[in-house]
């Protein structure tokens, strides 16, 4: 194999898909990036058997064809710290040289036949979406991922895909984020599939680096499999693992009564929170939120005897309440919130409290989170 | 020992003296005499088996069955030793397929004890009584009966007060009896079981068409939904049963049930074989569910051993072995599913922490290269190589420029003492005038334990509840469910939400707010199963149940911790009144200090 590329071009490709390669494995082959030429086009690969990454580009002079695999950790940084300009890369036995200027790496390869082989996509079950709603939807979602290994099916966000809708869901059985909105596509029915996150997780990364089209869209192509859900974006494919379910039935827990309804300024929120969990218990990071008319009071004892309280303006005018939280699951969802106001629906101490960002305008945004509250034993 | 005096010489032993000598050979204790007793049963045909208990046996128990029955002449016969109908020559032992065959075990317990027998065989037009005490025929007379026997043992040891000595107390009595029973449920379905301490039924079982019908019975339907058949054969040998996913664990062996030839064993060589099939798809420490039945030609099996015959000798014990290995890991698909690799430890599914680890492993890579344990072997390169040996990644809890989110809110105001995680076992950290090394699990134990302690012992000091978006249903054992409705109040107060949901099932709707492990209740049912069978709680249980709450729920080695977490972890562990010890008594750290370092360095 032998061709020649710019050094900005080889970076790109190389950055898109080294996130995938993982960091330990007990397979060698994966640390490396899979190297193609066919016809006049380069393409690059790497996967964890989870998640794989593919992208191409034709901007290369081929010299001639090949296919080898390279271990990603000397060549990435090696073509990062080469100057701009051209670089050319060739094969000798094993050995893969890549040269940039009068920079030069001599580099082991492994055996390419080894690289795990990815699946063609099927062209013809895809259909087109905007991918920067995709990024947003997985951005006001993902965080609330459980991370207990023993419960994969959390581990994963909800796709309910539908004619005219999409909803991405993630609990970790703690709290709850959905996504909902309406899409104008053309899906192939409903279907509901849990998607990988960590997988997910790259999708920022790959539109961001799309070119726009001529009405300023990311148009991206999804293509569903029964293992996996795949994502063409430009000269780039995200081929991302469906995990088995099932997944819990979130529709039975989202509220529908609680009529204590309160608008409240986030960075406000955020910040007072911050104050008053200096003194929250460490064990159970509880904090005391009581509502009353046109005021919430903040407030977190430590087992010790120290105490803290703050005070905020709410636009409230229902009964009092107090209720208690785990403060770090309430900045999580806070802090993953886009608007800068946001409603909290409350019922009592003991039920699950909804949140909602609300727009400049006060329209809904189509997101909703979910927080179970910290009770004190024996309220 | 004291020299024995020129009068005394070599004499025969009087029977009596025998008699006591071998009883405490093969009776231990009340399950062992529960054990030989049901065997009996079992060898004769019994269909119904109805098992009494009075303080775990130790005052009285009983075995009532249907079967063929003793005719009345053969009564006194019955205690004699080696008395027995199922072997007639040295021969037969090893082509045994009855349970017993020695002959010794009636003869054993009526040496030692007060029993009654009532007996009637289907030709016999009335039954009879034979009543022994201390191995002397007291009373024998007809006496009605249904077919069957019963046999009633009180007062075990009341000639040999050293033995008696020995008992441990009525609840730890009574939870052998049960184990002893629960095996011989599951190998022997077609029987109606009935158990019943005092006036409170223990088990109450109809006979049951497959193995996992009984299993159901035995360990509650959740625990079934994770297990998985599994069988083998080869030559003479078979072995089938049940088996857990690599979804459901226990903290002990407890739930591991072996058979051989329908006869319930102990065997270290097969358990041993169960780890090595689970190993690496199953953390350290934890044990799978496994019913395991074993079929071997009768003559490839020592089970004379010893008199209790609960140990084996296998005479290809290394063949099966592997083969029980084998049926389990092909059964399981233990190696074949993706999620059940080998953990390579955290790849990117974790923005947020990936960052402060990977700067921690880059630290140790740095420092030790050549270093063979395998978590920090360098393999691969992440994104941002570049950086990552920078200031700023170098700074453990610093926001790292990889973290694309930080999920780990709350503690950014961390200060200047580093921690790192080795061999996600160990917390190393800098305190005045040395080191400490801190072992997370121990350490986190004692926090827990402290801190339900105290939430028991003070009103006012009740554990937060986290509320759980979707409550956990579990289906659980009898066993379990005596130990949760004798420790209801405790567990409240620990912060556990617990309803009735009807039948063996409980809805847990909330958690104490510190748990880390609650894996889906599999901690509640490791604390049921460590109190299941026990009494009323005492002030010692209540130590028990929260050693069990604090081992079960604290971290394990093997977890990955963020750096907050860490210090978190180490603040909490000096917050408490005995930081330097787990509640089970091992130490929580190990401290080095700059004298120490310097001198072994050479410095002074």
């Amino acid at each position: 194999m032998k061709f020649e590329i710019q050094q900005e071009e080889f970076q790109k490709a190389l950055d898109l898909v080294v996130n995938v390669v993982p960091a330990k494995t007990p397979m060698p082959i994966l640390t490396c990036v899979l190297m193609e030429i066919v016809g006049d086009r380069l393409s690059l690969s790497a996967t964890n058997l989870e998640n794989s990454i593919v992208t191409s580009t034709d901007q290369i002079t081929v010299k001639t064809e090949g296919k080898i695999a390279v271990p990603a950790g000397k060549l990435v940084p090696f073509v990062r710290s080469l100057r701009p300009g051209k670089v050319s890369v060739s094969t000798k036995d094993q050995d893969i040289q890549v040269v940039g200027g009068k920079t030069r790496l001599t580099e082991k390869t492994m055996k390419a036949d080894e690289y795990p082989a990815l699946k063609p996509l099927k062209e013809k079950n895809g259909f087109a979406v905007d991918g920067r709603i995709l990024v947003d939807m997985i951005n006001d979602t993902s965080y609330a991922v459980s991370r207990d290994e023993t419960r994969p099916a959390l581990m994963g966000i909800l796709w309910e895909i539908r004619a005219t809708e999409l909803n991405l869901v993630a609990t970790d059985a703690h709290r709850l984020a959905l996504s909902k909105k309406a899409m104008s596509w053309d899906a192939p029915g409903d279907k509901d599939l849990i998607v990988r996150t960590s997988g997910l997780r790259h999708l920022p990364k790959i539109v961001a680096a799309m070119a726009e089209n001529d009405e300023g869209g990311h148009p991206i192509t999804i293509f569903m499999s029964d293992n996996q859900l795949s994502f063409l974006c430009g000269d780039t494919i995200l081929h991302v693992q469906i995990l088995e379910g099932p997944f819990p039935d979130y529709h039975a827990v989202i509220p529908s009564d609680n009529d204590k309804d309160l608008t409240v300024d986030k960075a406000s929120l955020i910040q007072a929170i911050r104050r008053v969990s200096i003194t929250a218990d460490r064990m159970s990071s509880q904090i005391r939120l009581g509502i009353e008319a046109g005021r919430m009071e903040l407030s977190a004892r430590g087992t010790d005897g120290s105490q803290s309280e703050d005070e905020l303006e709410i636009s409230y005018d229902g009964e009092p309440l107090e209720i208690g939280f785990n403060y770090t699951y309430l900045v999580d969802i806070l802090k993953n919130i886009r608007t800068e106001s946001v409603t909290l629906s409350l019922r009592d101490a003991q039920s699950a409290a909804l949140l909602r960002p609300v727009g400049d305008a006060g329209e809904e945004t189509g997101v909703l989170c979910l927080l179970m509250p910290l009770r004190l034993a024996g309220e | 020992m004291q020299p024995q005096s020129e009068t005394s010489r070599i004499q025969l032993l009087d029977d009596a003296t025998i008699d006591r000598i071998a009883a405490g050979e093969v009776i231990e204790r009340p399950s062992s005499v529960i054990k030989e007793l049901v065997e009996n049963a079992l060898d004769a045909g019994a269909e119904r088996i109805t098992v009494k208990i009075e303080d775990g046996g130790l005052t009285s128990l009983s075995v009532e069955d249907d079967g063929f029955g003793i005719p009345f002449r053969d009564l006194p016969l019955a205690f004699e030793r080696h008395a027995t109908s199922k072997i007639t020559a040295a021969a037969d032992i090893m082509h045994v397929g009855s349970f017993g065959f020695r002959g010794e075990a009636l003869a054993s317990i009526a040496a030692v004890s007060r029993v009654r027998c009532f007996s009637r065989t289907g030709d016999e037009a009335t039954g009879g009584m034979i009543e022994i005490e201390g191995g002397e025929i007291i009373r024998r007379e007809p006496a009605a009966r249904n077919r069957g026997t019963t046999i009633t043992v009180e007062d075990l040891f009341f000639n040999t007060p050293a033995r008696r000595k020995y008992m441990r107390t009525a609840q730890a009595e009574k939870r052998a009896v049960m184990k002893t029973i629960t095996r011989m449920t599951l190998a022997h379905r077609q029987v109606r079981w009935l158990v019943m301490s005092g006036k409170d039924t223990l088990l109450d079982l109809h006979p049951a068409a497959s193995l996992t019908d009984r299993a159901q019975d035995l360990l509650g339907a959740t625990t079934v939904d994770h297990l998985a058949r599994f069988s083998f054969s080869k030559g003479g040998f078979r072995i089938r049963g049940l088996a857990s996913r690599p979804t459901l664990t226990r903290g002990n062996r407890e739930h591991q049930f072996l058979f051989i030839n329908r006869r319930p064993i102990q065997s270290a060589a097969l358990s041993h074989s169960i780890a090595q099939a689970y190993r690496e798809v199953i953390p350290a420490g934890r044990y799978p569910v496994v019913i395991a039945f074993l079929e071997v030609p009768t003559g490839d099996v020592d089970v004379n051993v010893h008199p209790a015959k609960t140990e084996v000798r296998l005479l290809l014990e290394r063949e099966i072995f592997g083969m029980l290995k084998k049926s389990l890991q092909e059964g399981l698909s233990l190696r074949a599913a993706p999620e059940l690799q080998p953990w390579a430890g955290p790849d990117e599914a974790q923005p947020g922490t990936d960052g402060v680890r990977q700067a921690q492993d880059d630290f140790l890579r740095a420092h030790f290269q050549r270093g063979g344990s395998a978590g920090y072997e360098y393999r691969g390169v992440p994104a941002g190589q570049g950086e990552l040996f920078g200031s700023k990644a170098m700074q453990p809890g610093g926001e790292s420029s990889l973290a694309a989110d930080s999920s780990s809110t709350g503690s950014e105001s961390l200060n200047s003492s580093p921690f790192w995680q080795l061999h996600r076992t160990y917390i190393v950290t800098q305190i005045r005038g040395g080191l400490v090394l801190i072992d997370q699990h121990n350490s986190h134990e004692r926090i827990l334990y402290n801190e339900a302690k105290r939430s028991l012992g003070e009103k006012g000091l009740a554990v937060p509840t986290q509320q759980l978006l979707f409550p956990s249903h579990l289906d659980l054992t009898p066993g379990q469910i005596q130990a949760w409705q004798n420790h209801a109040d405790q567990l409240a107060a620990m912060g556990f939400s617990i309803e009735p949901f009807g039948g063996q099932s409980v809805l847990v709707q909330g958690l104490p707010a510190s748990v880390r492990n609650w894996n889906e209740g599999q901690l509640l049912l490791d604390i049921l199963d460590d109190l299941a069978w026990d009494g009323d709680p005492a002030q010692e249980d209540r130590r028990d149940l929260l050693a069990s709450f604090a081992c079960h729920g604290a971290i394990r080695a093997g977890e990955p911790l963020t750096v907050p977490e860490m210090q978190n972890l180490v603040d909490q562990l000096f917050a408490t009144d005995s930081p330097l010890s787990c509640p089970h008594g091992r130490p929580t750290l190990i401290q080095f200090s700059l004298a120490e370092l310097e001198k072994r360095f050479g410095r002074i």
